[in-house]
């Protein structure tokens, strides 16, 4: 076993380790765009009044549907619904955070509503604009507060860019069965993707956790879960 | 665009091959249903064997409840597959073989049994200790305890909690198809092979399973707000 | 049905058992080879010790068109290698089960012995043929390009398609991974998992450029798919390799019975008329 570990996984490290960095580089872009789609949708669901329906459909489309489901049904559907995503990586992008952004709305909605509206008032009162109320008051303490919950979405998004490899986007599962389809040798070259990942996502689960918990202690947010 | 945007909607297709298509979600079914009952007993005994008064009981149940919590559901479904009938042949010294079914439900238990350890662990912690105490003060046994005193508690308390794993649980079934079970992403696959329009297929089972998990989550929502008017919760 | 002569298993056995049992005195150890040998002369390791006793023949398959895959409307079983691997089952007097796997799960589930037959088309490759005995073979074939029809005055000939600017979907597992690369060095590659045609899904969609398979796979998916499909100079399929079944490395004397099996059912034409039959049913 160990002789099999050294002649498959350690000559094929550099080729395994470039697929981690195509995971993080998916990972972290589909993270990036989920922020910004779930801010907007958790907006507008709370106060556009008229096009509120659209988000709350959206919300639940995209907390309803399995992830393996949405990134075929990105990769193979919209090219020819809506012209793009013209690359399997801006599938299996915009298919993580589709996912990942429903679920976020739904933590930034309920984070804005368990602050006290006497906040709110307050801002208004001392002359400050909806727009600065929401940057000034509001966001840092959803984030803060929501630290954890999205946090462990991060961890959820790693785990599902696993799947990402079925829509042949090289990440490390993809070159890690590439290997076994090449030596026929799966126990070494797959116990050791799966301690990569497992690796990967303690890593940052502990690494986010740490910041978050700095910059909660920091503003006083220490006791709350 | 448009013209793909009916296509896409259109989904007689889809009603054409709706016999086999209901076949393939049955599977996906049986899979959940095997794969939500291991990953029960798992948790219950990871979750009781955490609160252990042995230390390295409970360094070892963490210890796998982070692990199956950390590693990915696909990653998870191609090792069990793949490796472990390997590695059980030769510990076994005989031919050792796991149907797909086998593998996906298995990996699967495990997999969402890290994440429902967690939950078994809160719902016993949440039991008062002085319910505990009053039950010994009467001369109950340890295990009439557990059974008639914290379990119902426990269980009351962690329901809605575990009904939402389980509805994470029954999307992680979708990718089973990637080791040849036939359920019903596999179903549309063989037919988008076939007919080479991808368009009202995969449109129509994202379509089915967002509507099955809505109606389960607005189900689990209705019993849990039944369950909280009761106190149960 | 076919009023061909069949012969019975006995004879097929005998001559076997004749065959490996001449293997094992070879090798070496004739006192250990003797003990593990049956009272029928058969090894006990062997495949066909289990023929002897009458268990199910378990063939695993991939789904590959033509070759071995499913009707999608009634989930039945068809295919060239389908009818033949039925074929061998009724020589054999044997019931035969079918499993499911991925091509990229064909190899290692043979390793650990999950079936006693790979029954989809497997074509040769070196690496394969380091951890499998491929059979007979039964059938040889070439590989066709696909391209959109869009391309279709870009690529005239096989070599237009070794450009950097060109991207090949291959199915992830299916030989194709590993050859295409070897002959077109300057163009990218990409593996789609899943079953085999779905690789020709970025072609359609513009993703990748070209879409590989065998020649008769080609011609059929091409039909199918008139719309936007178009084969790279079809007269002149490239790298022709045999195609055939594949079993565990090292059971001689199982091998031996299926290359004797495979070479009669090529010389009394049964795969020439199943391959008629369904390249005719298909294009």
């Amino acid at each position: 076993m160990l002789d099999n570990f050294n002649h498959l996984v350690l000559p094929n490290i550099n080729l395994l380790l470039r697929g981690l960095s195509v995971t993080a580089y998916v990972c972290f872009f589909a993270f990036l765009l989920a922020i910004a789609l779930g801010s907007v949708a958790c907006l507008v669901r709370l106060y556009v009044p008229f096009i509120r329906v659209v988000a709350i459909g959206y919300i639940e489309f995209c907390r309803a549907t399995p992830i393996f489901v949405q990134l075929l049904w990105v990769n193979y559907v919209w090219p020819e619904l809506f012209g793009f995503p013209k690359t399997v990586v801006g599938a299996g992008i915009i298919a993580l955070a589709l996912q990942s952004s429903g679920y976020l709305a739904e933590t930034f909605r309920s984070g804005i509503e368990g602050l006290s509206k006497g906040q709110r008032d307050a801002g208004l009162a001392v002359g400050m604009t909806n727009l600065q109320i929401m940057r000034r008051i509001v966001m840092p303490q959803v984030v803060l507060v929501m630290a954890p919950s999205i946090v462990n979405q991060m961890t959820v998004v790693i785990k599902s860019s696993t799947l990402v490899s079925v829509i042949a986007i090289p990440d490390l599962m993809y070159e890690a069965l590439k290997l076994v389809n090449t030596w026929f040798e799966p126990i070494e070259i797959l116990t050791s993707t799966a301690l990569m990942y497992i690796v990967a996502i303690f890593l940052i689960s502990i690494l986010a956790k740490r910041v978050s918990d700095h910059f909660r202690s920091k503003f006083g947010l220490a006791g709350l879960v | 665009m448009l013209g793909s945007l009916r296509e896409s909607l259109d989904l007689t297709l889809f009603w054409e091959y709706r016999a086999i298509l209901l076949r393939g979600l049955l599977e996906n079914v049986y899979i959940f249903l095997g794969g939500a009952m291991l990953a029960m007993i798992l948790a219950f005994a990871i979750g009781v064997a955490r609160l252990s008064r042995r230390w390295t009981v409970r360094v070892l149940s963490t210890g796998y409840a982070e692990l199956f919590r950390n590693t990915p559901e696909y990653v998870l479904l191609i090792w069990v597959y793949y490796v472990l009938p390997v590695i059980f042949s030769r510990l076994l010294a005989t031919r050792f073989n796991f149907s797909p079914y086998a593998a996906a439900i298995l990996a699967l238990g495990a997999s969402y049994s890290g994440f429902m350890s967690e939950t078994v662990r809160a719902g016993i912690l949440s039991v008062p200790r002085e319910h505990t105490e009053a039950a010994m003060s009467l001369g109950m046994s340890k295990w009439m305890i557990m059974r008639r005193i914290i379990a119902p508690q426990a269980i009351r308390r962690m329901l809605p909690e575990a009904l939402n794993q389980f509805v994470s649980l029954f999307k992680a079934t979708t990718f089973v198809s990637l080791i040849a079970v036939e359920d019903l992403m596999y179903k549309v696959s063989m037919i988008t092979v076939h007919e080479m329009r991808p368009l009202p297929l995969y449109t129509g089972a994202a379509l089915v399973y967002c509507a099955i998990i809505v109606a389960a989550a607005q189900l689990i929502q209705h019993l849990s707000d039944r369950w909280r008017r009761r106190g149960w919760a | 049905m076919d009023g061909k002569l069949h012969l019975g298993r006995r004879d097929f056995l005998t001559g076997a058992a004749a065959i490996g049992a001449g293997i094992a005195a070879v090798g070496g150890h004739p006192r250990e080879a003797v003990a593990q040998i049956l009272d029928t002369g058969i090894d006990a390791k062997s495949v066909l010790a289990k023929v002897k006793k009458g268990e199910a023949l378990q063939v695993g398959y991939a789904q590959t068109p033509a070759w071995f895959y499913k009707d999608p409307k009634t989930g039945e079983l068809l295919g060239i290698y389908k009818d033949l691997a039925d074929i061998l089952a009724k020589d054999l007097e044997m019931k035969v089960s079918y499993q499911e796997v991925t091509f990229a799960n064909a190899t290692v589930g043979l390793r650990k012995g999950d079936y006693d037959l790979f029954g989809s088309s497997l074509v040769y490759t070196v690496p394969r043929g380091l951890v499998c005995n491929y059979i007979g073979p039964l059938w040889s074939k070439g590989s066709l390009a696909i391209v959109h029809k869009d391309d279709a005055k870009k690529f005239k000939t096989i070599a237009d398609l070794n450009r950097p600017d060109v991207t090949f979907s291959v199915n992830a597992g299916a030989s194709e991974e590993q050859r295409m690369p070897l002959l077109f060095p300057k163009a990218k590659m990409m593996a789609v998992a899943g079953q085999q045609a779905m690789a020709a899904e970025p072609v359609r969609t513009r993703r990748a450029t070209v879409y590989v398979t065998g020649d008769s796979d080609a011609m059929a998916f091409a039909r199918r798919n008139s719309s936007w499909a178009n084969i790279v100079d079809e007269k002149h399929p490239f790298d022709k390799r045999p195609n055939t079944w594949v079993i565990r490395y090292g059971d001689a004397p199982w091998k031996n019975f299926l290359d004797m099996w495979s070479a009669y059912v090529i010389a009394n034409g049964q795969v020439q008329r199943l391959y008629d039959e369904y390249i005719a049913k298909l294009t």
